[in-house]
């Protein structure tokens, strides 16, 4: 039976569907969020068993296809060397993101201009600035101000601690002379906001069940909820329908029960994320949408960028405390975030510390590489490793290509039935030399820092967790899939506040930007409201 | 079947010695740590290794082919030395089972109580107790504050 026609449909609960959600509360509209996912239970977090590394390898697996829960659905990664992480549920992949709060730079919204490579946004930081800012303000960043790195802005949060690692690693950084700073980390590290400080837990990307960490559903949901918006969970969107006039006029999905339901709506906004988004409009075809929902250009699905990231470890011989502390959020460096052309590539990266691995990750990783040995020299050896290892990861800007692609799968269905996204990726010689050049600076600094030994990787296969550019923003019609603020060029009722509507991708974690752009979107909705489709 | 002793598990007596053989020769004791056969941990280690039964049970049938053609006796009966040489092929040649055991002793062992206390952790899950941080010295942030803005300026 069809539901009552709504005002606004958002299509995905996670960063940017929470943020939108929250922004458009205020009008009065009838919003309702589907989402094909359900809330979490921090109860249910590995971190409250005894197994919690074990636990982290099941049903909060970053890998979609490894995870494998009805909520899920499969992505076909074969074609690429970097696999797909997420999470489908109220919070999104926020459930088990790191936190890491970094805002993108000036310079990487003029990256044609500076660097005549990729395309310019429509777009600049300045524009940003103060979503950004009422960003940090309802999710909560610690930080400290005053970074080189960046132009001047507020936190308003401590820092995370250094802890023993990370001043280890400063004093690497110093002995140097490079850039570092505390990583701007979206964690509670006094009580923010209803949420209890960061107890330095230790395994962020497998859910914070102390709810210090900013995932959605303790952010923007509970404000967004109170101020009227309806979230439908277990509701997965299978297609955006639309009417003789080419407007969209709802939605097809499935519920719990595997039913087929219908929504109608005013307005749609796609808040899927970079392979969700795009899935959703190349299964959205019609007569007048013969190659999928505002797709016109042929840009839907194109230019996928990922961060290529590197991994850099070394080892120490003293211990450093690395199992407490946020996983992820530590301190990082910019030294080599912009470009310098006679380093071989154009772009750069930020280099962002992580802590130590916890006892079992430890011997599994030192057996499997053969660094720790069975038999009699087993516990010698490992007790040379345990707690003495620190390193970083590092995310290396990627730029837009036509060739890597989010298409549908002709033979994957999720248990809807419905087509699956499947993933064409190359690293570009620029991202190669890129990862070379940061892999080495990686060891230098280490080195720097006491190192003994350094190993390192590139690029990290399981490292999937960015997903950009697959429905860019851009004033020209045949060149982007949505203009300026948000609206599809082909569908005036029809929005996206995903990392899909990014231009080029910069060297930090988009999701600041991405939340940033969501309310941004939002914003320039409500002050068009009289002549939203014009 | 009456060499099966627990009616919930799934492995014989005979692979059971078998398993904890090869654990104890993965992660023996010494004075500090316990073995990986020592029954608090060998019985985690089979509970895990419950569900990679079918697995687990070609690869020790694997291993005992490998003896009986190597030493004309079952992997059982072998010394310790002849046990080490034919360990070392099977753990190179058989990929499944081998990745299941080492994956289950390794997890089964580093989450026992007595081995985390000898690692001077706590054993108990990170939450709801956390952990307690050292206070920062941002006086190291000092010659990184002193530096010019780093950004490009549009
Ligand atoms: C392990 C990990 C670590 C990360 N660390 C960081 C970090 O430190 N810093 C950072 O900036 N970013 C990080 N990220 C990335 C960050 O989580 C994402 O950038 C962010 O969540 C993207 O927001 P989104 O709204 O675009 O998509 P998501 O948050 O992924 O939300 C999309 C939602 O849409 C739903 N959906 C999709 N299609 C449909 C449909 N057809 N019907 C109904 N619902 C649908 C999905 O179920 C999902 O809940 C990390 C991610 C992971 C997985
Ligand atoms: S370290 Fe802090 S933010 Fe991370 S999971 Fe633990 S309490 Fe949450």
């Amino acid at each position: 039976m069809p539901q009552d026609p709504v005002d606004v449909l958002i299509i995905g609960a996670g960063a940017s569907g929470a943020a939108v959600a929250w922004s458009l509360a205020d009008t009065r509209m009838k919003i309702v969020c589907m989402e094909q996912g359900g809330w979490v239970n921090p109860a249910d977090y590995p971190t409250n068993y005894r197994d919690w590394e074990l636990q982290q390898l099941g049903k909060f697996n970053i890998n979609p296809n490894a995870r494998d829960l009805e909520t899920d659905y499969p992505v076909n990664e074969d074609e690429s060397p970097i696999k797909i992480a997420n999470f489908n549920g109220v919070g999104g992949s926020t459930i088990l993101w790191a936190a890491h709060f970094p805002r993108f730079h000036p310079s990487d919204f003029r990256v044609k201009s500076l660097d005549r490579v990729a395309d310019d946004w429509p777009i600049d930081y300045e524009t940003l600035e103060p979503y950004y800012a009422e960003n940090d303000r309802m999710t909560g960043v610690a930080g400290l101000e005053g970074d080189p790195a960046y132009p001047p802005k507020a936190v308003n949060l401590p820092p995370v601690s250094l802890g023993k690692l990370g001043e280890k690693l400063a004093g690497g950084f110093n002995e140097l002379g490079w850039h570092w700073w505390p990583s701007d980390s979206a964690i509670a590290t006094e009580p923010f906001d209803g949420r209890d400080k960061c107890v330095n837990l230790g395994p962020c990307i497998s859910g914070c069940s102390q709810g210090a960490k900013a995932s959605t559903d303790i952010t923007y949901w509970p404000h967004a909820i109170r101020n009227g918006v309806e979230v439908r969970t277990r509701c997965r969107v299978s297609e955006i329908t639309v009417n003789a006039k080419g407007m969209a006029d709802g939605v097809i999905y499935f519920d719990e029960n595997g039913e087929e339901q219908k929504q109608q709506a005013e307005v749609v906004i796609v808040a899927g994320n970079g392979v969700g988004t795009p899935r959703l409009l190349l299964n959205s075809r019609s007569s007048l949408f013969p190659d999928g929902l505002a797709n016109t250009s042929g840009l839907v699905g194109k230019n996928l960028m990922f961060h290529p990231y590197a991994y850099v470890e070394g080892l120490f011989n003293e211990p450093l405390g690395g199992h407490k502390g946020p996983g992820g959020c530590c301190i990082w460096s910019q030294e080599f975030y912009e470009t310098d052309r006679s380093r071989g590539y154009v772009r750069g990266y930020t280099m962002e510390m992580t802590r130590g691995r916890g006892p079992i990750a430890t011997a599994l990783g030192g057996v499997m590489s053969g660094r720790i040995p069975w038999g009699d020299e087993h516990h010698g050896t490992y007790q040379q490793v345990f707690d003495k290892s620190a390193g970083m990861v590092i995310i290396c800007e990627d730029l837009p290509e036509l060739h890597n692609t989010v298409t549908l799968d002709p033979v994957l269905v999720d248990s809807n039935g419905i087509p699956a996204p499947k993933i064409n990726y190359t690293l570009s010689k620029n991202s190669v030399k890129m990862l070379e050049h940061s892999v080495a600076r990686g060891k230098e600094v280490l080195m720097a820092a006491g190192a003994s030994e350094v190993s390192s990787g590139a690029p990290l296969g399981m490292a999937g967790w960015h997903m950009m550019g697959t429905a860019r923003m851009g004033t020209d019609p045949g060149n982007s899939v949505v203009n300026e603020w948000g609206r599809s060029h082909d569908v005036k009722n029809l929005f996206i506040v995903d990392g899909s509507i990014f231009v080029t991708s910069a060297g930090v974690n988009p999701t600041s930007t991405i939340q940033a752009l969501a309310l941004y979107v939002a914003d320039s909705m409500k002050k068009r409201l009289a002549n939203l489709f014009d | 079947m009456s060499d099966i002793v627990s009616t919930d598990s799934p492995f014989t007596q005979e692979q059971k010695q078998t398993l904890a053989i090869l654990v104890d020769m993965m992660i023996p004791a010494n004075d500090v740590m316990p073995s990986a056969a020592d029954p608090d941990i060998f019985s985690v280690i089979l509970s895990y290794l419950a569900d990679a039964a079918e697995d687990i049970g070609k690869g020790i049938a694997a291993l005992n082919a490998l003896s009986l053609e190597r030493y004309k006796k079952s992997f059982l009966t072998l010394d310790d030395e002849s046990r080490g040489a034919i360990v070392s092929d099977f753990m190179a040649q058989y990929g499944e089972p081998v990745m299941q055991l080492q994956i289950h002793t390794v997890s089964s062992y580093y989450m026992n109580d007595r081995v985390l206390e000898a690692l001077g952790l706590e054993a108990r899950p990170p939450f709801p107790g956390g952990y307690e941080m050292e206070p920062s010295d941002w006086s190291l942030l000092d010659p990184v504050r002193a530096r010019e803005k780093i950004y490009r300026e549009i």
